[in-house]
């Protein structure tokens, strides 16, 4: 049984047993001090701040290291924009620090979001807090260790196409990853605009429903967050789940197929009913979603040509194109020249049809399959990831389609818009495992009600040696 | 065949995507903030104002509006494009197929679309120019793209047809007063037979014509000499008055078109069926002719210079002769109006209408009329005006006074009647112009003849 540590803290303050500077002058001294050997912050907060006012009174947050914090380095894990302090707060930053929270760093992430397992970071890949030898999942891998490591916090990361549930299963966190357009997206920097989504990271489903309410709701900084209804998070009654049956057939690991289906029995036992469901169209999803997500990275991408941010070429006195070419020549990781080469490719004149508008199409229809799902029940459910937290040197043999593959639990939702929570669902090996479940477009509310539910029936365990928390 | 790709900015208060105001500076990089500077992590919002101007424009043009529209992203490396990519409208424009008439020959228009400005190159600050320098005021500056047919036969003909366009769409609120030399315009040109040739980038109605007039004899020159027109795209040296052959390689540019994610599909029939069809220059040129009996060229003359002398034209014709009104709104109250531009007619238009009705009652001379006016839009009034009738007494004591002080001028007409002409002259010199010329013979005829 977790209990909210929000609301610990908060009490903690009210009744002068904690003084938030201090508490996190010294949290950030730790996490300073281990740093140089976790990699799980890009950067610390220069000034810490404290403020008396709002629900979120000196609670400690980071930000993944894509979303804007006002004269803090913000680099989206990328040398291209390295030295790089925004003019201007993120929404959901400056909706946090009115709340009084209080932000202590940005986190570390694959260059621009591209990656599952925040080894394509430029400025080194965060270890997992489990075991230093293995991935934190990715592209949010810094946010979600931060998560791991300390208990009086929350985080803000970002999803595009599971770059918040796959972390935060193989860091053994609580990841809430909100309906597209339910978190302005103002100050983010973009991967793919149709698809990047704001979310959060927590220990526990209680202080992600004490937090969404917070950064949620429209901001007409952000057309996109215009369209949504208002977010409720009363509980809900859950009857039953849906568990596409082509998605969990195709796990590999047969230790973490048998703990979901031991899962599954549990629920049931809890009085939800569970029902198999094909989805055929889902297959589709996998290429549907790299030829969106890069074509549009293809484009955000442009903008970094060394002119009025990030690092500069060494010289001016030259034709411009010769200029942009070696500042991203130099500057851009291998997957972000490798992305960059496919989305421009999917959306030139000639393949534009083929690729780019038929991946729009099969988005409409996956959309669809999941509306008609939900139609009659209330959830779906599977494995976050198909695998265990791979180890470095494991990665390192790995080609990038093979990495592309291991999404096909995450992009469907994330491809949909469709909000999603990953909590942890077990352990083996002593790591973690995540269970995914996903809800229809707005109903962030029922996501939190079985969150709730399922939060007393495992115990989530913590790495020892770094229980250094309140 | 000439086509043109004709770029206007829309007169709105702010930026298209960002809340900077639509203006310009002198201070360079002074009207910017996150957004037009294309800094990561900022979002367009649109100012829904400029959908509206294109929806006036579109209709102006009697073009059909899509039902939805949406913006696209243009991709290209270009240092003053902030973003390096354009935010405009690709597969669904504000509207498509209109047409506009000039001079009795109809231009197809084929799109009218909404984009933003890039940013301005400064390329002659730098010592040696070794660098350029870019003033990002005019990023994100909302603009309308027209593109015709090709359906105009000659450079004057394409000059008519940009001036009527501007004009027309200024009557609408569309444009703003100076867009003549601001214009930007793509020109497309062939010779029958001959390959298309594209000018890119031509600033203002004058140098439209004369970039299209050197085009045109050379690629004639070309037929002539037997040798081919290149399809190609070639740029306009002001300076020098030719077209040069672009640096740039001959292949299409490849702008990889995706849709804007960060905005949504705009349903513009909510605008564009509340907005009434909007009344165009020609329009109402047609129905003030004809309720007035006035030519209408001359009124349309009148209405495409300055909305505001139409609508005074309109009024005032009411009350007055409107052959009358037309003639001196076209002749001195237009210059006036162009001298003091800051006099608001509808202070004005009484003290106006004063003097043109005292004129359409025969009562007052050309002079007086001019003086009049001139003093309305300096002091606000048009003061006494001195009647021909009431000075008529005046007008024969002053001629007595010179046949009284030069009695040698009676004789004079004695031995040579055509010598009455030097009195006619001296009076129209002493009156000032008071008097019609006519009526001063006639009174100086009957005065002499008494005396002879
Ligand atoms: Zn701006």
């Amino acid at each position: 049984m977790t209990t909210s540590a929000i609301h610990e803290y908060i009490e903690a303050v009210k009744n002068g047993k904690l003084q938030p500077k201090e508490y996190i002058e010294d949290l950030l001294s730790k996490l300073k001090e281990q740093n140089s050997k976790s990699n799980i912050f890009s950067n610390f907060a220069n000034m810490i701040e404290t403020s008396s006012e709002g629900d979120l009174q000196g609670i400690p947050f980071t930000v993944k290291d894509n979303i804007c914090v006002r004269k803090s380095l913000t680099r989206a894990g990328s040398k291209i924009l390295d030295g790089y302090r925004p003019p201007f707060d993120a929404t959901v930053v400056s909706r946090m620090r009115a709340a009084g929270a209080i932000f202590i760093g940005s986190t570390n992430m694959d260059e621009f979001g591209f990656g599952t397992f925040s080894t394509n970071c430029a400025f080194g890949a965060p270890k997992n807090p489990f075991d230093s030898e293995r991935s934190c999942g990715g592209s949010s891998g810094g946010a979600a260790a931060a998560t791991t490591v300390m208990r009086h916090h929350v985080a803000l990361a970002e999803s595009t196409g599971g770059s918040i549930s796959c972390p935060a299963s193989f860091c053994g966190v609580v990841g809430f990853t909100p309906t597209y357009g339910r978190v302005s997206r103002y100050g983010l920097i973009d991967y793919a605009n149709s698809l990047d989504k704001i979310g959060l990271m927590s220990r526990s489903v209680e202080d992600i429903a004490h937090v969404l309410p917070i950064i949620s709701g429209k901001d007409p900084k952000d057309f996109t967050s215009l369209a949504q209804p208002e977010l409720d998070i009363s509980d809900r009654e859950i009857k039953s789940i849906a568990i596409p049956e082509e998605l969990v057939d195709s796990i590999p690991d047969a230790k973490i197929l048998a703990m979901f289906n031991e899962s599954i029995k549990k629920l049931e036992e809890l009085g939800i009913e569970s029902v198999k469901v094909s989805m055929p169209i889902l297959r589709f999803s996998i290429p549907a979603y790299y030829i969106l997500a890069c074509a549009e990275a293809s484009t955000n991408l442009a903008k970094f040509c060394g002119m009025r941010y990030g690092k500069p070429a060494r010289e001016y006195n030259r034709m411009f194109n010769e200029f942009f070419t070696e500042v991203r020549t130099e500057n851009f990781g291998t997957e972000a020249k490798r992305r960059i080469m496919l989305g421009t490719f999917a959306r030139m004149a000639g393949y534009r049809d083929q690729y780019y508008m038929k991946a729009l199409r099969v988005r409409r229809k996956i959309i669809e399959r999941f509306e008609e799902v939900f139609e009659e029940y209330d959830l779906i459910a599977t494995p976050t990831m198909p695998l265990l937290p791979p180890r470095f040197e494991e990665i390192q043999k790995m080609s990038p389609a093979t990495v592309y593959a291991l999404d096909f639990l995450t992009v469907p939702p994330n491809l949909a818009g469709i909000p999603q929570i990953s909590m942890p669902m077990g352990y083996i090996e002593n790591l973690p495992v995540g269970i995914h479940f996903l809800a229809d477009h707005w109903e962030e509310s029922k996501l939190i009600s079985v969150g709730k539910i399922w939060e007393t029936q495992v115990e989530h365990r913590f790495p020892e040696n770094l229980g250094w928390a309140l | 065949m000439i086509g043109l790709e004709i770029h206007v900015q829309l007169p709105t208060k702010s930026k298209l995507f960002c809340t900077c105001p639509n203006k310009t500076s002198d201070d360079p990089n002074s009207i910017v903030c996150p957004i037009c500077l294309g800094m990561p992590g900022s979002k367009p919002a649109t100012n829904r104002r400029a959908l509206e101007l294109a929806c006036i424009a579109a209709k102006t043009l009697h073009c059909r509006p899509l039902e939805k529209t949406w913006f696209s992203r243009k991709t290209y490396f270009y240092p003053d494009l902030a973003k390096d990519f354009q935010i405009t409208q690709f597969e669904a424009p504000i509207a498509i197929n209109g047409y506009l008439d000039v001079d009795g020959k109809r231009v197809g228009i084929s799109r009218v679309h909404v984009e933003e400005d890039p940013a301005r190159a400064v390329h002659d600050m730098a010592p040696h120019q070794e660098y350029s320098l870019i003033d990002y005021n005019r990023s994100g500056v909302p603009l309308i793209e027209i593109v015709t047919k090709p359906d105009m036969n000659s450079p004057a003909q394409a000059r008519d047809f940009l001036r009527m366009l501007l004009s027309e769409l200024r009557y609408v609120g569309v444009v703003v007063e100076g867009e003549d030399l601001k214009v930007r315009a793509d020109a497309n040109i062939s010779i029958e037979g001959g390959e298309r040739v594209e000018i890119k980038n031509i600033t203002g109605l004058r140098n439209l014509e004369r970039a299209l007039e050197f085009e045109e004899r050379r690629q004639l020159k070309l037929e002539k000499a037997h040798m081919s027109v290149k399809r190609e795209t070639r740029s306009f040296d002001e300076e020098k008055g030719v077209t040069i052959a672009s640096r740039e390689k001959e292949e299409e540019q490849e702008y990889g078109y995706i849709f804007e994610p960060d905005l949504p599909v705009y349903n513009l029939s909510s605008i564009v069926d509340k907005m009434a069809k909007p009344v165009t220059a020609s329009e109402k040129a047609q129905e003030i002719a004809k309720k007035f009996n006035l030519p209408e060229s001359d009124v349309r003359s009148l209405i495409l210079d300055s909305k505001p002398l139409g609508e005074l034209l309109e009024d005032i014709a009411q009350n007055v002769d409107p052959s009358r009104a037309l003639r001196w709104i076209s002749s001195v109250v237009k210059a006036e109006h162009y001298k003091h531009s800051e006099v608001s007619f509808s202070l004005i238009k009484s003290e106006i209408e004063r003097v043109i009705a005292a004129d359409s009652a025969g009562k007052l001379s050309d002079v007086v009329v001019k003086e009049a006016i001139k003093r309305i839009f300096e002091t606000g009034e048009a003061g006494e005006l001195t009647e021909i009738e009431e000075a008529e007494g005046e007008l024969e004591k002053m001629i007595s006074n010179i046949l009284e002080t030069e009695p040698n001028l009676l004789e004079e007409i004695r031995r040579q009647p055509k010598a009455i002409n030097s009195i006619v002259g001296k009076i129209i010199k002493q009156s000032k112009g008071r008097y019609d010329s006519k009526k001063i013979f006639e009174a100086v005829q009957k005065e002499v003849e008494k005396r002879l």
